[in-house]
């Protein structure tokens, strides 16, 4: 019965996308028409030039000899190429734009995975969320520019979270289900669950030169390729590969960052240094002065198609404590108890090559983490005795293979992906391979089809890697 | 009745010449008008505001304008691109050769760079005059037009050590 859902929603899926897939086709065959300059299309294209050309003050000798179509053309001028966000029909634009101007745009995606093992297999009930719809991403990205150099980004992700996220108490293993549900007083109190939104970045960036660019604020940590791509029609598979989410580096920094590019031909060198609060259970709160330092460099060639290899690393402390107020002789005081307390360190590389339509790309990342005396935490586990946390060293790696080919702007990829976690110890190591296909009917809708394969290495403290996990995901990913 | 028979023979072998002959002319006639096409040569001219300091830029350092990675001219003022309309032909065309997209990788390139943070396209103007008068006023303003189409207040640069009168000039295509 849940298989036989689970394909109904499929189809259903299938069924909503494909005239979106049908009227894509038409679009892709006209503007690839257009761009062969193929006699099919040269009218309407004739028609836009003429229209881009109406207003022309001197006379061209390329011009059409008689002034009817063009005046025509030009009366039509609206309907042909109304002005977008992007564009200017007139100098008063021009100078508003110099000044402020607020760019709203964002992304956002529907993911239905599901699950291809066994009813015996214990992932079926720890897997989430399989057979269903699910809106993963809504992201919204607010953008500025501030005139003379300063410009301004926020991205924030509006979420169904913290409504339906588990939390486990590892004592009984009782599972407690979030529930956000209130009665809505805008209405005739009927119940609706609330969401959240999380601030991905917001940052303000001043450009000195292109050598040199300071972003305050919040900022995605600019390592390897993933993280800073990180937007669902951006990237090429479904889900980030293991060795991003499980955030080697940190994601997110809040701090400083300077930036910037040169060229020396045929090469283009970067670089981003960042000065930051670094990694830590509060995103606006260092509980120490211990600052974390990090940086990515980067050469890129398109000598040889577009080449991209960079270097990163990172070093930061985090720090976890609990408080507790207490009454001194005068006054009342805080106490801390300190949770977790290490010294951390991160380093990636990562070569991205796009020749014509092939894709290869890969990134490698290693963290290692260092406790402080009386900063080394219990570690869960099912069966006593607990022990405390070791130091550990965490890598993982990926590769991914791709093709686009001018079906559809179709691309079928490869992943092979490892991640080696040792500070966790639910988590074995996991060998993980993905194929799947990433489809652009226009490019802001992507349609992708995935079958993940993952093998664990070793059981794991909980058994999990005893039993393979396989799924099938679909998704839909648009920008607007 | 042999006769008969090779009358009939001859009428379809006659049939089937016409229809080949019909077939490859209407294959042909599109090319013939194709070759025609291709025979305007048109360039595009780099246009910047007459007292720009600017007099040569290689196609790569083109790109980098119309991607607008922050490049500045020689007197460390930043170039400003303004572009024509999407899908013009002379937007397709100098797309296609400076920036080595077609019109849909172009979209994608700029939605995925907005997505990674970083900033957008430059701006497209709805009308030839108003570009040109934008570059002949705007510091650092730089776009492209066909040159009779240019205006006194702007002048064409060099590409690759190029002017557009030049036989080897890299911003030319057929129409």
């Amino acid at each position: 019965m849940n298989a036989r859902a689970g394909y109904g929603a499929l189809a259903f899926l299938c069924g909503v996308l494909w005239p979106s897939l049908a009227s894509a086709a038409d679009t892709s065959t006209r503007v690839s028409s257009v761009s062969a300059a193929d006699s099919a299309a040269v009218p309407e294209q004739t028609q836009r030039d003429v229209a881009f050309d109406a207003n022309v003050e001197v006379p061209s000798a390329a011009a059409p000899a008689s002034p009817g179509p063009r005046a025509a053309v030009a009366a039509n001028d609206e309907a042909i190429e109304r002005p977008s966000s992007d564009s200017f029909s007139n100098e008063t634009e021009v100078e508003a734009e110099q000044q402020r101007r607020i760019d709203l745009y964002g992304f956002a995606d529907l993911t239905y995975t599901k699950l291809l093992i066994p009813e015996s297999n214990p992932w079926n009930r720890i897997y989430f969320p399989s057979d269903s719809f699910a809106v993963g991403n809504f992201n919204l990205y607010l953008s500025s520019n501030l005139g003379d150099r300063w410009r301004a980004l926020g991205e924030v992700r509006f979420m169904y979270l913290p409504n339906g996220a588990n939390t486990t108490n590892s004592a009984t293993g009782e599972i407690t289900r979030t529930d956000t549900t209130v009665l809505d007083y805008a209405g005739f109190e009927q119940p609706i669950h609330w969401g959240a939104i999380r601030i991905e970045r917001v940052w303000v960036e001043h450009e000195f030169s292109a050598l040199f660019k300071l972003q305050v604020g919040a900022f995605l940590t600019p390592y390897g390729i993933w993280n800073v791509d990180h937007g669902s029609p951006a990237i090429v598979g479904i889900r980030a590969p293991l060795a991003v989410v499980s955030e080697l580096f940190p994601a997110h920094q809040t701090g400083l960052q300077l930036y910037g590019n040169t060229f020396l031909e045929p090469f283009e060198v970067g670089y981003h240094l960042t000065l930051s609060n670094g990694r830590g259970p509060v995103e606006y709160e260092d509980f120490d002065d211990d600052k974390a330092l990090g940086g990515r460099v980067y050469l890129k060639t398109d000598a040889v198609g577009s080449l991209t290899v960079g270097a990163s690393a990172y070093r930061g402390g985090y720090y976890d404590r609990s408080a507790k107020y207490v009454v001194k002789r005068d006054s009342v005081d805080k106490e801390y108890a300190t949770k977790s307390k290490y010294q951390e360190f991160s380093f990636g590389t990562d070569v991205k090559w796009q020749w014509k339509r092939l894709l290869v790309q890969g990134e490698f990342i290693m963290n290692e983490a260092a406790f402080e005396d009386g900063g080394r935490p219990r570690v869960d586990v099912l069966k006593p005795p607990q022990g405390f946390q070791p130091d550990y060293r965490r890598w993982g790696a990926y590769g991914l293979i791709g093709y686009r080919t001018h079906i559809l702007q179709t691309m079928p990829y490869a992943i092979v992906q490892y991640v080696y976690a040792p500070n966790d110890p639910v988590v074995p190591p996991v060998l993980g391979g993905q194929v799947g296909l990433n489809i652009r009917p226009t490019p802001a809708v992507v349609l992708k089809l995935e079958l993940s394969l993952t093998h664990f290495t070793g059981t794991g403290s909980t058994g999990l890697g005893n039993y393979p996990l396989r799924f099938l995901a679909s998704q839909v990913a648009w920008a607007f | 009745m042999n006769r008969v028979c090779l009358v009939r023979s001859g009428q379809k072998l006659a049939a089937l010449l016409a229809l080949s002959l019909g077939c490859a002319l209407l294959l042909l006639l599109p090319r013939a008008e194709r070759s025609a096409r291709a025979a305007n040569r048109v360039v595009l001219a780099v246009v910047v505001t007459r007292g720009s300091s600017v007099q040569d830029l290689s196609l790569s350092e083109l790109k980098r304008i119309f991607i607008n990675e922050g490049d500045t001219d020689p007197s460390d003022q930043r170039y400003v691109p303004f572009n024509h309309p999407p899908h013009t032909t002379d937007r397709v065309a100098f797309d296609n050769i400076v920036l080595g997209m077609s019109a849909d990788e172009v979209s994608q390139f700029w939605i995925e760079r907005k997505i990674r943070g970083l900033s957008g396209p430059p701006r497209s103007v709805d009308s030839l005059s108003l570009l040109l008068r934008l570059i002949a006023r705007l510091p650092g303003a730089i776009g492209y037009a066909r040159p009779s189409q240019l205006t006194s207040d702007v002048r064409a640069i060099r590409v690759n050590g190029k002017l557009p009168s030049d036989a080897s000039y890299p911003l030319a295509f057929s129409e």
